[in-house]
């Protein structure tokens, strides 16, 4: 069963070997393949065999576009700079008001270096790495508000100007939705939908100004055939439930959540959580006891339900005997557990 | 003087107009605005803070009341000077320098009086810089007060910090507890 084959017949519910394994690699991927980071984002023929590699040496069921959140952002005009071994930093070129927000003119995503190398990344994933499951990305509506505005202006709009809000939210929405399509066709098999940004801002604005939009996403990845992914880092626990109802197939749950528990009995039985693994306190910094207790921990509160991931990006200072044990806890659940299955049955059991 | 409602109630909500006009019929009517600020506006924001820290409001609506309060601290500032009213220290607010800061704009700011340096950190990404800030700043007598969405205490005190805040209203303890120390 390659990695593919395990996280389809996982989400369909169907018996696994193993549950699937999809840790958030990005900075680390780029040292452990020496690939500076600033082309790593930029470019797929860095990143492409940065990521393949890591998923063949680790045994990661996924490959994924993730670097940075700024290639839409780019895309809208922000300036971006791209330190050679560090995260991009973002420039200036925010949008001055929400109105001007309001204002805001699609892309293509063609036309743009950031989402052009993303769809030519998926193109390459489907040649050499076609039996991973290969993972494109969008950015969430309220993340990428965030990024144009900033996030303190973008607080202040809700508040302020929240018709100009809808209006600037209904063209990031569109856009994703016209390159969550390129990005189908280039061979995604799933589209992550990132909208971190949403963990601060609670649930009566994330019902007001995000959920129509993720749900418009998720419906629209469905209709493409595809597998949707919903991305919120942070804690999450007010917003668990209206994550699950956009329909996601993977649910993704953070460490600051407290329990994935009381909520696995609202997933649908296409769906699962990818979690929650502390990414600094365990994945880093603890020892191969404390990972294999903590991955565990989330399959027992997810009633079997969950792919085997941290709840955020898997830190660059993280040694790879640590990530070789968190792989290896992702087979030692069958041990404990026999046969892993995504089916309704165990997960609500 | 006892608490001012309208007042309260305007801070707490986030509604700067009226938080200026209640102030400015108060400077009109010669009131204390020393009183006002220690009866009613550090307690607006020791409110919102507690909401804060217990989830029942979030970043925005926190944002808006500090902004509130902001518009208020604006009108009253030159009156409290005028009054002998000293602040009690300076803090550095690294949220309030702007987002990927780097080490020198901390340092500028120690070197303009600050005595505590406040850092937080949304992503995991972004944590590991905490450590080169402290690093850097360790023997500049300034202390450190860090937070933010992954950070924990075992993180504060693995890389040197002097305080840790759960949240912002945290971190204003954190501040207090430091500021006792120093």
């Amino acid at each position: 069963m390659n990695g593919r084959e395990r996280t389809l017949t996982f989400l369909q519910g169907s018996d696994v070997d193993r549950p699937p394994l999809h840790p958030i690699v990005m900075r680390w991927a780029a040292a452990y393949a020496g690939v500076r980071y600033s082309s790593f984002c930029q470019d797929y023929r860095a990143k492409c065999p940065a990521m393949l590699r890591c998923a063949e040496e680790f045994g990661f069921d996924w490959v994924t576009t993730l670097s940075d959140p700024y290639a839409e952002a780019s895309a809208f005009g922000i300036e971006v700079e791209y330190p050679e071994q560090d995260l991009p930093v973002d420039r200036g070129g925010h949008l001055p008001s929400a109105e001007a927000a309001a204002r805001l003119q699609p892309f293509d995503p063609m036309h743009h270096a950031r989402t052009r190398n993303r769809i030519r990344e998926i193109e390459e994933f489907r040649r050499v790495a076609g039996t991973y499951f290969i993972v494109g990305w969008v950015e969430g509506p309220i993340a990428e508000y965030g990024d144009l505005r900033g996030l303190t202006n973008a607080s202040m709009d809700f508040f302020d100007d929240p018709d100009a809000v809808h209006e600037a939210l209904d063209v990031i929405t569109g856009c994703a939705i016209d390159f969550i399509t390129r990005q189908v066709e280039a061979g995604a098999d799933c589209i992550g939908i990132g909208d971190a940004f949403c963990s601060q801002i609670g649930p009566d604005l994330y019902r007001t100004f995000a959920f129509e939009r993720e749900k418009r996403m998720v419906d629209h990845v469905h209709k493409l055939g595809a597998i949707a992914k919903l991305h919120i880092c942070g804690n999450t626990n007010a917003l668990i439930p209206d994550m699950i109802r956009t329909g996601a197939d993977i649910v993704d749950v953070d460490h600051l959540v407290p329990s994935m528990e009381p909520y696995a009995g609202l997933l649908a039985p296409h769906q699962v959580f990818s979690g929650k693994c502390d990414p600094v306190g365990v994945i880093q910094n603890g020892t191969s006891q404390d990972i294999e207790a903590c991955v565990r921990e989330s399959w027992r509160q997810a009633g079997g339900r969950c792919i085997v991931s941290a709840g955020c990006e898997i830190p660059p200072g993280t040694s790879t005997s640590n990530l070789e044990a968190f792989a290896a806890s992702s087979r030692s659940i069958l041990h404990s557990s026999g046969a892993a299955r995504g089916s309704a049955e165990s997960g609500r059991g | 003087m006892s608490k001012n409602e309208a007042l309260f109630e305007a801070i707490t909500k986030g509604k700067r107009k009226d938080v200026a006009d209640i102030v400015q019929k108060l400077i009109d009517d010669k009131g204390d605005v020393v009183d006002l600020l220690n009866e009613t506006m550090i307690p607006a924001m020791r409110f919102v803070g507690d909401k804060f820290s217990r989830n029942e409001i979030y970043v925005p609506e926190m944002l808006i009341a500090a902004r509130a309060m902001q518009t208020g601290l604006d009108m009253i500032e030159p009156l409290l000077a005028d009054s002998g009213h000293k602040a009690r220290a300076k803090v550095c607010i690294g949220t309030d320098l702007g987002v990927d800061c780097s080490v020198e704009k901390y340092e500028a700011a120690v070197n303009d009086g600050a005595q505590v340096v406040c850092l937080s950190a949304l992503l995991t990404t972004t944590m590991p810089y905490m450590k080169n800030v402290v690093e850097k700043l360790k023997d500049r007598g300034v202390k450190i007060v860090i937070g933010g969405a992954p950070i924990t205490e075992e993180y504060a005190q693995e890389i040197g910090a002097d305080g840790y805040g759960d949240d912002a209203n945290d971190a204003v303890n954190a501040v207090e507890k430091c500021l006792a120390m120093a």
